[in-house]
């Protein structure tokens, strides 16, 4: 643990006595090891080396910054989480060592110090924060693979509703990369959302459910060539709460924050922001933010894809119709938002129509492969 | 002289350091490192200049580095100068603290001077 071969570990000694440092760093031979005469040197260091330094023997009494004020720096920095100290000090006065403790120490050593202590002492805070930080790793990877297998299978059941629909399977990779542009500008431009990156992945995954009500609308309305009669439009526009319906259920059992954003979206993409959509007409923020953009989304590719009763509009074409309003109105900011992406979304369909996201590609084999045999 | 005549002459705790830094070859390095530090001198100056801020923290210097050392004979009047210095931080001394401070330097000089000549003859 102290002597790995491929990394010796590092070790900032503040102190102000070039004679305490070079004792402490005869102890620690072992280790690779770093100096500051006073707290602003230390901190320098600290700013320098970063987390590569493993940990901080501290002193209290110095010149120009003492101590105290490194440990509060440290502090204001967050250091203090992931970097341990150790003060070693001739000061035994017990608010001073509680004071110490306090503000995040690991460990206090009284001056004069035995080498043996100081070693085992440096060993065992090393050996712990080591393990915590595995700890640490090893969730986040878990999480990772969780959300990407989340992920996969949130993609096998959108593409199978896409297949029924008679579609590509396009589509849904569509509106996820657009959510995903879209809500990226968003949070660019304004915290009025307070939208972090992994608000946005939710989001962007929960996107491709956003038609999974459409499993219940009968075939002979979802794929009928032409277009719908008023009768066959309103069966088709129940989708969106049915899709809602059905995931609804599930909350009752998973408090799910994937399911709970899947729900907004299913039961509110077809609202609009004048509050003139289905099927509850709710009208401007009272649309959450990621049923606005999946809505926006959604319009926006059914406008550049082919369909039986219709060809294909251009990038530019479909822009034109959704700024002047031709299919309902949208939330001024978004629309600012689809203008300043454009470019990239442009792009980014060509990319997925030639079928260069290799993981969805793989998806939409599979799935196809299911349904034919 | 052997390290643990040294010890001897300027009144420290031999045992004492051989137990906390393991090697009398240790002991002796760090011991002929003591004649390269300025905190003495530095605690000189500043009680000259009357900045006693910096005088406190020279004096707090030496009185751990003599703890690391077991220099029993120089750290106890370095530790009565460093309380004494503490309390003094943030305002001037009357005459008769003044004294005793003075008193103490000198005692603090006597020792250190022992204590660097005996050493010089490791």
């Amino acid at each position: 643990m102290i002597n790995r071969e491929e990394h010796k570990q590092t070790i900032l000694i503040v102190d102000d006595s070039m004679m305490n440092r070079s004792i402490l760093a005869d102890i620690l031979e072992d280790y690779e090891i770093l100096e500051g005469s006073n707290g602003e040197e230390g901190i320098e260091m600290l700013e320098k080396y970063g987390e590569k330094i493993d940990m901080v023997l501290l002193d209290i009494v110095m010149p120009v910054m003492d101590g105290f004020e490194v440990l509060g720096t440290m502090n204001r920095h967050h250091w203090i989480e992931n970097i341990p100290v150790i003060m070693i000090s001739a000061e035994d006065d017990p608010t001073l060592v509680a004071k110490a403790y306090e503000l995040g120490v690991t460990d206090y050593i009284s001056r004069p110090f035995d080498s043996l202590v100081v070693r085992r002492r440096v060993v065992n805070a090393l050996t712990l924060y080591e393990k915590q930080k595995k700890l640490i790793d090893m969730v986040v990877e878990q999480i990772h693979e969780k959300e990407e297998s989340n992920g996969v299978m949130v993609m096998v059941l959108s593409h199978i509703v896409e297949f029924r629909n008679g579609e590509s399977g396009l589509h849904v990779i569509h509106i996820k990369l657009m959510t995903e542009l879209l809500l990226e500008c968003l949070m660019r431009k304004t915290d009025q959302y307070k939208l972090t990156h992994s608000d946005i992945q939710l989001i962007s995954t929960a996107s491709a459910l956003h038609d999974i009500g459409k499993i219940s609308i009968p075939e002979e309305v979802i794929n009928k060539p032409g277009r719908l009669t008023n009768d066959e439009f309103e069966i088709m526009k129940t989708h969106s709460a049915i899709g809602a319906a059905m995931l609804k259920d599930l909350l009752e059992h998973h408090n799910e924050p994937l399911i709970k954003v899947a729900y907004e979206i299913c039961r509110w993409h077809h609202e609009r922001y004048n509050g003139r959509g289905y099927p509850d007409g709710l009208e401007g923020e009272e649309i959450p933010i990621s049923a606005q953009v999946v809505s926006l989304a959604d319009v926006y590719d059914a406008l550049t894809s082919e369909r039986v009763y219709k060809k294909a509009f251009s990038h530019e074409k479909a822009v034109d119709m959704i700024l002047n309003g031709e299919c309902g109105v949208f939330n001024p900011l978004l629309l600012e938002c689809l203008l300043e992406v454009q470019d990239q979304l442009k792009k980014g369909m060509g990319d997925s129509a030639m079928g260069h996201s290799s993981d969805q590609q793989d998806v939409r084999n599979m799935v196809q492969n299911l349904l034919h045999q | 002289m052997t390290v643990q005549e040294c010890y001897e002459k300027i009144n420290g705790n031999y045992q004492g350091v051989i137990a906390r830094l393991m090697t009398e070859e240790r002991v002796k390095k760090f011991a002929m490192m003591f004649l390269k530090d300025t905190s003495c001198e530095k605690l000189q100056e500043s009680l000259a200049a009357q900045d006693y801020a910096e005088a406190f923290r020279a004096a707090h210097t030496l009185k751990g580095i003599c703890q690391n050392l077991d220099f029993t004979g120089l750290q106890e009047p370095a530790n009565t100068l460093t309380e004494l210095l503490r309390d003094l931080e943030e305002k001037q001394p009357s005459d008769e603290e003044a004294k005793r401070v003075q008193a103490l330097m000198e005692q603090v000089r006597t020792q250190y001077e022992i204590t660097v000549s005996a050493i010089q003859e490791l």
